[in-house]
């Protein structure tokens, strides 16, 4: 009868996975600014003016600058299409009038 | 139930003083009798459940710094401990810098603002030509989170996470806090609803979502990511009457993050694809403790696009949307919703009877649980009406239930 050979076992399988994790940082920021006393002297002056709002305006407009890392995948790829085409839709939803 | 608008306001000329924008990025929380709304580029604060508003000057309100009061606003309210939290972001000064201020005043002395101020070197000597940009804010059961992007000029370098314990923001004491940051992940969207472990969400890839976890009881934080079905980002376009795109300004990060009944979700603006013959509402959910994918319930249509999601549980779990829909026939108008066991229940609070003349709207709306009355919402909205003036546009406060 042959001998029956030990599983070899690798010693991290089966073990629970550690999740990727990161310390945080201690600061403080000291007391606050009370603005109940004095509040008249210590506020700013004056706001922008209509006008300077219709420019800020204006420059908000436009597309928005790129806020993170470029995102993998960004283009529409024949794999991700062909996902999207055998996806389940859901059925469109389309908001009651007020 | 069927969705439900408790309450469906418009806050005119006197509330905003005109300083309103086709970007009004507005905000909303409620107390009861004390409402609050801010926008791009005001505030507005009621004391009798809405009935009058009054004017609260973002730009002097506060003892000006950096280059002045800028933009995006915040504001929350804290039931637990019984304060209001308004945020700003401030203009970029001197060497590219700015901050932002963290206000807070006392349910019972409701306009009586204490503040602290942040900028980039508080965190990182080094960091003095960073300015900061595009502010989440949201509760677990003991700290207040706040989440930003942070530029150098135009480029994107890093976001940050913040954690300031609610117990000192309501005292007034030294504010000792906490604060992360990372190069692998922008926009980082916070989930709103109750608990003990604040969940956040960014996307690694246009088919997978990291989530962020980090407990009240903790110093670390934690995350894992989450595969979802992928989606197209690119230019997006959903012209309305007379030609008007009002999407020229959207892109696919996340706006709506949510987490109640051992669920988390995130909802972000996906581009027109195959199955999609207008931009739409990715909407993915998330098994709390296995961080496995339950479902995807997107919302789209197949006459006018979905864009720019909020979303909050309330006290029950449930999940609550405020979006903007338009395009076809329709100019943009305003949606709050709820989700069902058939899908989502959503309806207009109100339409716009204008296009923006410059294409361009957003870039954020909310969603919060009504304290006072757990199974309901408070969400942010506006609408142009009567012209295609900035000064035409029309805050809305709405608070309904599903």
């Amino acid at each position: 009868m042959a001998k029956k050979r030990k599983k070899k076992t690798n010693p991290s399988k089966g073990a629970r996975k550690t999740a990727p994790s990161a310390r945080t940082t201690a600061k403080n920021a000291g007391k606050p600014v009370t603005t109940r006393a004095g509040r008249a002297a210590l506020a700013a002056a004056t706001g922008p003016s209509q006008e300077e709002l219709d420019l800020r305006n204006r420059l908000k407009a436009g597309p928005r600058r790129q806020a993170g890392p470029p995102l993998g995948g960004d283009m529409p790829e024949r794999a991700p299409m062909r996902a999207l085409r055998e996806e389940v839709v859901p059925d469109p939803t389309d908001p009651k009038d007020h | 139930m069927p969705l439900t608008l408790v309450q469906n306001l418009a806050l005119g000329d006197t509330a905003t003083s005109e300083r309103t924008s086709t970007i009004c990025e507005p905000t909303a929380a409620a107390n009861d009798r004390q409402l609050m709304v801010t926008g791009n580029w005001f505030a507005s604060t009621s004391t009798d459940g809405g009935a009058n508003w009054t004017f609260l000057d973002p730009f002097t309100r506060f003892p000006g710094t950096a280059g002045g009061f800028c933009c995006d606003q915040v504001v929350l309210y804290n039931p637990g401990h019984r304060i209001w939290i308004w945020l700003l972001q401030y203009v970029q000064a001197g060497a590219g810098g700015n901050i932002f201020r963290l206000a807070v005043c006392r349910e019972a002395e409701f306009g009586s603002w204490y503040y602290w101020d942040f900028a980039p070197t508080n965190l990182n000597a080094a960091w003095r030509r960073l300015w900061f940009d595009y502010p989440d804010m949201a509760f677990t059961n003991e700290n207040l989170f706040v989440t930003f992007n942070a530029f150098l000029g135009d480029a994107w370098q890093r976001a940050v996470v913040f954690r300031f314990p609610l117990a000192t923001l309501a005292s007034g004491a030294s504010l000792g806090y906490r604060w992360w940051s990372t190069t692998d992940n922008g926009s980082i969207r916070l989930c709103r609803g109750p608990g003990a472990v604040m969940y956040m969400g960014s996307h690694n890839t246009v088919s997978q979502i990291r989530v962020f976890q980090w407990a009240d009881s903790s110093t670390t934080l934690m995350w894992a990511n989450v595969n979802v079905r992928p989606w197209i980002t690119g230019a997006y376009s959903a012209p309305g009457p007379g030609g008007v795109n009002w999407l020229g300004r959207l892109d696919p990060r996340i706006t709506g993050a949510w987490v109640g009944n051992r669920t988390i979700g995130f909802m972000w603006s996906a581009n027109r694809d195959t199955t999609h013959p207008l931009p739409y509402i990715r909407v993915v959910r998330i098994n709390e403790t296995t961080k496995a994918l339950i479902d995807q319930p997107d919302i789209w249509s197949r006459i006018s696009a979905w864009a720019y999601p909020a979303a909050a549980a309330n006290s029950q779990g449930a999940v609550g949307i405020s979006a903007f829909y338009g395009g076809g026939t329709r100019h943009p108008g305003h949606v709050v919703g709820v989700k069902t066991a058939a899908g989502w229940d959503t309806q207009l609070s109100r339409t716009s009877s204008h296009g923006p003349p410059d294409q361009s709207w957003g870039d954020y709306l909310s969603g919060v649980a009504h304290h006072a009355n757990g199974t309901q919402w408070v969400a942010s909205g506006y609408t142009l009406q009567g012209g295609t003036s900035r000064r035409n546009i029309e805050p809305r406060y709405v608070r309904f239930h599903g």
